[in-house]
């Protein structure tokens, strides 16, 4: 509890309108629960300066980098290479003689050099005026992102540049500025390479939404100031970009549903919240109902409330539940939400977006469990149809979010990124199927990877999760045996391994495997044999379509 | 300018021991103190420009290397 209090007390200091330097360097914060994470810095002007702002506000996210910083060198010869799960490039622009387009022709081919040696995601952070090519450049590079330090610099009122502290500090780069670049280094551009995203925020009512006690003030009488609207339209934002709203208040139910049905002025609706806690039951209790009707773990979840003894007793009894305190001011619930690590990622893609659609109509599918027992008329009324791809490059960045994020249905844990699926794309007799379901009720898009590899009668599966939304339809077995069936890869082979990681919330994954091996003890860690013969033999169930899309 | 000296030199030890994280004194230099290495010096200049509302030019910068020192630079920008 003292560690989340903690980090409750130092959010003031850190998402504060004007953050002091030395207030920053003053914090004291825990680190006994954060991560520790590897990170290669290649450099040519001063990144100690800066990195000692980063650790604050990293750890305030419950990480911490230990650094592996280069020497200063202009040409990055990437001297010294060792495998960390990260690679920053820490460059000043500035030093370069050569002209924009040589400079431009010179960067691609050292991150093409960086690419090839390394599988961690690349960030590159500088600035060109011609940013725009860069960022080009960097987008045909599998994992690579670019960080425009003048374009954010920019857009919170701040100079870059200071050629009277650069002999001092050894960068050009401003005081003011490295205040900016560290915030936004610790908590978006660096965990959005390094972590699974947070899936949704659970808000508290009162004091968080508005002003005011409803149970106190009524519907009418709480305050909406223009904070709270943004705050509030903040949130909308958010979950139009995949990440579910819930609400968790103590307060009357009917009084609740009152408020949002008269209070027009309010952004937010209440069909917004795609799980709705509200109760005078301890919250703990009813975080954890949210994590379970939403399919995401606590780790997932970041909670949001006024009250910091509320925030530190949910922290202690859900120790993986991420905590954020909401202040009378709301500019400042804003800001501190704004950079939550994991709340931000590079690119969102549709998947992300069907998410919420796809959890919405999860209700009526239940309700049709219930009341068909015959597994091919629950089928047929919900036209369930899957996709099978082979080897699809254009879906790898989908695949590898789905073996990083993935904990229940995830066989082997191998956590792979785009750039290791594509090498192992490139092994001899490898193959990669990725599933796509949909329903009449919404498409859940790609829900499914297998990463396989013939070894002469064997396939042997080294990669198998499904995504929590596909989980629960009765298709996970259909979906194993039918991907496998269309490898390339699986022709002709008489017997299939399973690579199998025992982790803590796998059980989903372990379990369909016992069945589908018949097994009565549980599976162990190491690998589990089938034969080829059950998967040459099973049938798509009755009333499931079934699609081979292309390549 | 006895008073301005010693509320000047008490701001800049304030300053200095907070920005290095340990106690210094009037007669502390960057050779006799361990903890004022080159990456703290540079934490110790931004944070006397953050506490005493100036920016030191890069001929100021290189003065600043004993409490001494700063104090002098500090009360000629009073001055000037």
């Amino acid at each position: 509890m003292t560690q989340a209090l903690a980090r409750l007390a130092a959010q003031k200091v850190l998402f504060s309108a004007s953050p002091s330097r030395a207030d920053i360097l003053d914090l004291t914060l825990p680190n006994a629960d954060a991560v520790r994470v590897a990170i290669n810095v290649w450099r040519n002007h001063n990144f100690e300066s800066l990195s000692t702002l980063v650790e604050p506000y990293s750890l305030f996210g419950r990480w911490y980098a230990s650094w592996n910083l280069s020497a200063y060198d202009d040409s990055l010869a990437f001297a010294g290479w060792q495998p960390a799960a990260a690679e920053l490039i820490w460059l000043d622009s500035g030093r370069s003689a050569t002209g924009t387009e040589a400079w431009l022709s010179w960067i691609e081919q050292r991150l093409q050099a960086l690419r090839a040696r390394s599988r961690a995601p690349i960030l590159l952070a500088t600035w060109l005026d011609v940013a725009g090519a860069l960022g080009v450049i960097c987008e045909r590079i599998p994992e690579v992102y670019f960080l425009d330090l003048r374009q954010l610099c920019r857009a919170h009122g701040t100079e870059l540049l200071n050629d009277r502290t650069s002999a001092l500090s050894g960068t050009p780069i401003h005081k003011a500025a490295q205040l900016v670049i560290a915030r936004e280094l610790a908590c978006r551009a660096l965990p959005a390479v390094l972590f699974p995203p947070i899936k949704a925020v659970a808000f508290d009512l009162d004091e968080t939404l508005h002003g005011g006690v409803l149970a106190e003030d009524g519907a009418a009488g709480v305050q909406l100031t223009e904070a709270h609207r943004a705050l509030q339209e903040q949130i909308r934002a958010l979950r139009e970009r995949g990440i579910f709203i819930a609400l968790v208040s103590r307060n009357e139910r009917r009084d609740v549903e009152q408020l949002f049905a008269t209070r027009e002025d309010y952004p937010l609706r209440i069909e917004d919240f795609s799980a709705i806690e509200v109760s005078w039951d301890e919250k703990p209790a009813a975080l954890q109902r949210v994590a379970a009707r939403l399919r995401i773990a606590l780790d997932a979840l970041l909670f949001v409330d006024d009250n910091a003894g509320e925030l530190a007793a949910a922290a202690a009894a859900l120790p993986a539940l991420h905590t954020l305190h909401a202040q009378p001011h709301a500019e400042h619930t804003m800001r501190a939400l704004h950079y939550y690590p994991g709340l931000w990622r590079y690119r969102t893609g549709g998947d992300d977006r069907l998410r919420i659609a796809d959890m919405q109509a999860n209700a009526a599918r239940e309700e049709l469990a219930t009341r068909l027992d015959d597994p091919a008329e629950y089928f047929r009324s919900l036209q369930i149809q899957l996709t099978f791809r082979y080897n699809p490059l254009d879906q790898l960045e989908r695949l590898a979010e789905l073996s990083m994020k993935t904990n229940q249905f995830n066989l082997a844990f191998k956590r792979w990124g785009a750039t290791a699926l594509r090498d192992y794309l490139s092994l001899a007799d490898s193959s990669i199927a990725s599933v796509q379901l949909s329903d009449r009720l919404s498409d859940s898009g790609v829900i499914a990877l297998l990463c396989a590899r013939r070894r002469a009668q064997v396939l042997h599966v080294e990669e198998l999760c499904i995504s929590c939304r596909a989980l629960g339809r009765r298709l996970e077995h259909s979906i194993v045996m039918l991907a496998l069936r269309g490898m390339p890869a699986f022709q002709g082979c008489t017997r299939v391994l399973f690579d199998v990681a025992l982790a803590p919330r796998n059980q989903p994954a372990l379990q369909w495997l016992q069945t589908a091996l018949a097994r009565t003890e549980p599976v162990g860690q190491g690998t589990c044999e089938l034969l080829a013969s059950s998967v040459h033999d099973f049938e798509a169930p009755e009333g499931v379509l079934v699609h081979t899309g292309q390549a | 300018m006895a008073n301005l000296r010693e509320t000047t030199e008490a701001r800049v030890i304030h300053t200095v021991s907070r920005a290095l994280k340990s106690q210094v004194n009037a007669d502390s230099t960057r050779d006799n103190t361990p903890n004022w290495d080159s990456l703290r010096h540079i934490e110790v200049v931004f944070s006397l420009e953050d506490e005493l509302g100036l920016e030191f030019s890069e001929s100021e910068q290189v003065q600043l290397l004993s409490i001494k020192q700063i104090v002098e630079v500090v009360i000629k920008r009073h001055a000037a």
